[in-house]
């Protein structure tokens, strides 16, 4: 299917030109995804080490906050007075109003031989002994202490202050709790998620509170890595399903305890801009891929349709239709591809008809020889009848008698009749070819002159045969029979041309010079490429055949088919040679 | 100004004790590092107070919104004024289990002087201004004296024969026993001793820079 290759054609113009833009944006995808990713990751991070710092600010300020409003209550006179002068119970009313008023979760007031002396998470507790007797030494050393502890298995961040007056005379622990509450908090400032956990050397991470949805607790500790401090501080963790960066943000130590938060932002509201972004990209690669298809294959109908038609043309030629043309109206290469395919056509239909032609030529001339074969078979048996005629013309004529004077001109005429159908027959002989060519050195007139009788009985009696004799012509090599029958069919052509009657003059004269002298054993090729102009020269002393002649015959039949036909033997020199041929 | 009451409360002793054969004690206190120590004050235990210590009086003033003398040793009974030389009112008070007082905020006219019986550290403090720390440090033995600021002091007029001398400074680390040395007091003449006592941390609060230069001392 012709038809279909061409679509084919156009399709793989139209592939080709998708494929390459297919490539070309598909690298610009992966590149641009690329960038995206390692943006929104690098975002993670960044938010993830902005959160921890702003998650450490928050915790510090928290406990300077707490410190803060603990190292006042150490200042308040009222306070100092109460624990100076009073009982347990207004220490403990005055602790519980303070804390009130800074929104702190715990406050304990510890003597200084460490001694509880008020706690607000157990308002019954006097006189024992406070657990976290380190802290107090820390804040006896340091001035204050700051750490986390487990009260009631819940952890707290605290801080110890003295209570002076004005050397310490007292401790306040002041404390808030860790919590979900804190967590989410601390959520809303730093835009992720925060879990607390502790950290156990010899077991898991436990957190303890969280802004993680419940069920996602669970699966978190089992997701820590163990050794908490030693990885890197920032790493993917999959919840439930969920990806987490996490980055490990550490607290402190409650007793022998570690404490620290993770702070953990989701990879997919991360990457919720990427998957945005990349639907956006691959929309605009999808339409663009669209108009390309379409302006692809504008192009491609561009360029394979004037193809087409040229292909349509030639296998037009192929079927014959020579008139069939090409029609592409381009000042281009396929423009011209289109002329040329019509100017080929032309030529072969002209070369065709031709062909045809010479092919109707041959056969008429099959025929002619044929015609030709016969007419020299009844010739040769008429010749042999004609010689027992002749015989028994002599013999009758010995037999008369000087009397039958009457008798022997009638035997005279029969003789002379005989001897002109002899001639005829000779003729006829000559004109099949039997004989064999013999060229001779010859006088033109004299031929002409000897078959003028059988002329005028060939052209008829509508014609008037002048016999137009040339003066001063050279002698010619010719065989004689076929000069003869050369006159012949240029007489009887002129008859056919003539219906209406009229003159026939065979003339013959001796016209220009040959050409090619240096090289004589090409002339008659030379001759039958050039036949017009071929002249005699004189001083051409060469004999032989005489080409312009032959060449003017030849151009002759080439031009008219049906005189060609009469001068058949002369154009084909094997032919002509090859007379006793059969 | 910082010797005066020092010297009055010296002068108040030697008047009461009038020994017959009296040597004289002088001691040298530094710090764990090696500096001298300040306003250590530094007495001979088991020294017999001297009957009918009602008139016994010392002062500690409140100058430049400090306690001058910072500390202030007395022997139990004496009767100590707190003037203010400033222009800005005080609130002095003590929660110290030896004495606890407060003389309210406000006052134009001089207090009646405290009077000190318990033995024991009176830590004073200003509840207008948290930085104020004084000490009233209050013997039973009359035969004390506090450091200069070369850590070095003396006390004379100590009756021979042998004595244990001790230490205590605001800052002292552990038990004031175990400064204790003992010391053998000649009829007359010297008898050295040297105390190199552990220091706790400061627990003074840092004075606000403000208010300090209007009344250069
Ligand atoms: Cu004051």
């Amino acid at each position: 299917m012709p038809s279909f290759r061409f679509r084919s054609f156009r399709l793989r113009i139209v592939v080709l030109f998708l494929a390459l833009l297919v490539l070309v944006e598909g690298i610009a995808f992966l590149v641009v995804d690329a960038a995206h990713r390692q943006a929104a990751w690098t975002q993670i991070d960044d938010e993830l080490l902005v959160a921890s710092r702003v998650f450490n600010r928050l915790i510090s300020a928290r406990i300077d906050q707490l410190s803060g409003a603990a190292r006042l209550l150490s200042g308040d006179f009222a306070f100092k007075s109460a624990y100076a002068m009073t009982d347990g119970d207004t220490v403990l009313s005055a602790l519980q109003n303070q804390q009130a008023r800074i929104r702190a979760d715990v406050m304990v007031l510890v003597s200084t031989a460490r001694r509880v002396v008020a706690d607000t998470l157990h308002p019954r507790l006097r006189d024992a002994l406070f657990p976290f007797v380190n802290l107090i030494q820390e804040a006896e050393d340091n001035g204050q202490a700051i750490s986390i502890v487990f009260v009631d298995r819940r952890p707290y961040q605290v801080v110890v202050v003295p209570l002076l007056a004005p050397l310490p005379v007292a401790w306040i622990v002041m404390g808030f709790l860790i919590d979900d509450t804190l967590a989410h908090e601390l959520q809303r400032l730093t835009h992720v998620h925060v879990t607390f956990v502790t950290v156990d050397p010899p077991g898991a991470p436990t957190p303890f509170a969280s802004t993680l949805p419940p069920a996602l607790r669970a699966p978190l500790a089992a997701a820590l890595p163990r050794s908490l401090g030693a990885s890197p501080l920032t790493f993917p963790l999959s919840v439930g399903g969920r990806e987490l960066v996490s980055h490990f943000a550490g607290l402190g130590r409650a007793e022998d305890v570690g404490v620290a938060a993770i702070l953990q932002s989701p990879v997919d509201e991360a990457f919720a801009p990427v998957y945005r972004l990349r639907i956006r990209l691959a929309a605009l690669f999808v339409s663009s891929l669209l108009v390309s298809f379409v302006v692809g294959a504008r192009i491609a109908r561009s360029v394979s349709r004037p193809v087409e038609t040229l292909v349509q043309g030639v296998h037009e030629i192929e079927r014959g239709h020579y008139a069939h043309r090409v029609v592409v109206a381009q000042p281009d290469e396929l423009g011209e591809l289109a002329a040329a395919v019509n100017h080929m056509a032309v030529q072969i239909a002209e070369r065709e008809e031709a062909l045809l032609l010479s092919e109707e030529q041959l056969r008429q001339a099959q025929k002619m020889e044929a015609i030709g074969r016969l007419a020299g078979g009844i010739a040769h048996d008429f010749n042999n009848l004609l010689t027992v005629i002749t015989g028994h013309n002599e013999l009758l004529r010995a037999e008369l008698g000087p009397e039958a004077a009457g008798v022997r001109a009638h035997v005279d005429a029969v003789e002379t009749t005989v001897d002109r159908a002899v001639t005829l027959v000779r003729q006829l002989l000559a004109f099949s070819r039997k004989q064999v060519l013999q060229p001779r050195v010859l006088d033109l007139n004299e031929i002409v002159t000897n078959i003028s009788t059988m002329l005028r009985r060939l052209i008829g009696e509508d014609i008037d045969l002048v016999m137009a004799v040339g003066a001063g012509l050279w002698p010619v090599k010719v065989d004689p029979g076929q000069f003869e029958q050369v006159i012949v069919n240029l007489a009887v052509n002129a008859r056919d041309a003539m219906p209406g009657g009229g003159p026939v003059a065979p003339a013959h004269r001796q016209r220009g010079a040959l050409r090619g002298r240096r090289a004589p054993g090409r002339r008659l090729s030379r001759a039958r490429r050039a036949p017009r102009g071929d002249r005699h020269r004189r001083g051409d002393e060469r004999g032989g055949p005489r080409p312009p002649l032959r060449a003017v015959l030849h151009d002759q039949g080439a031009r008219a088919g049906h005189r060609a036909r009469a001068v058949h033997g002369l154009r084909d020199p094997e032919a002509a040679r090859g007379g006793h041929r059969r | 100004m910082l010797v005066r009451p020092l010297l009055l409360a010296a002068v108040v002793v030697t008047q009461l004790v009038t020994p017959v054969a009296a040597g004289r004690v002088e001691v040298r206190v530094a710090d764990d590092r090696g500096d001298p120590l300040e306003d250590a004050v530094v007495f001979l235990a088991g020294g017999t107070p001297p009957p009918g210590r009602s008139g016994l009086r010392a002062v500690m003033s409140q100058r430049d919104r400090e306690f001058v003398p910072r500390v202030l040793p007395i022997l139990a009974g004496t009767a100590v004024s707190f003037p203010d030389h400033d222009d800005v009112r005080h609130h002095v008070y003590s929660f110290s289990p030896a004495h606890k007082f407060e003389l309210a905020t406000g006052r134009r006219q001089p207090d009646a002087p405290i009077v000190f019986d318990t033995p024991g550290v009176v830590v004073l403090g200003c509840s207008i201004h948290d930085w104020m720390l004084g000490y009233v440090y209050v013997l039973t033995t009359p035969q004390f004296t506090k450091t200069g600021a070369d850590g070095r002091a003396r006390i004379d007029g100590v009756p021979a024969g042998p004595w244990r001398a001790r230490v205590w400074h605001p800052r002292l680390r552990g038990a004031e026993s175990a400064t204790t040395q003992a010391v053998a007091v000649p009829a007359s003449g010297t008898v050295s001793a040297v105390f190199t006592i552990a220091l706790t941390r400061e627990w003074r609060l840092p004075r606000p820079f403000i208010g300090r230069s209007e009344r250069a001392p």
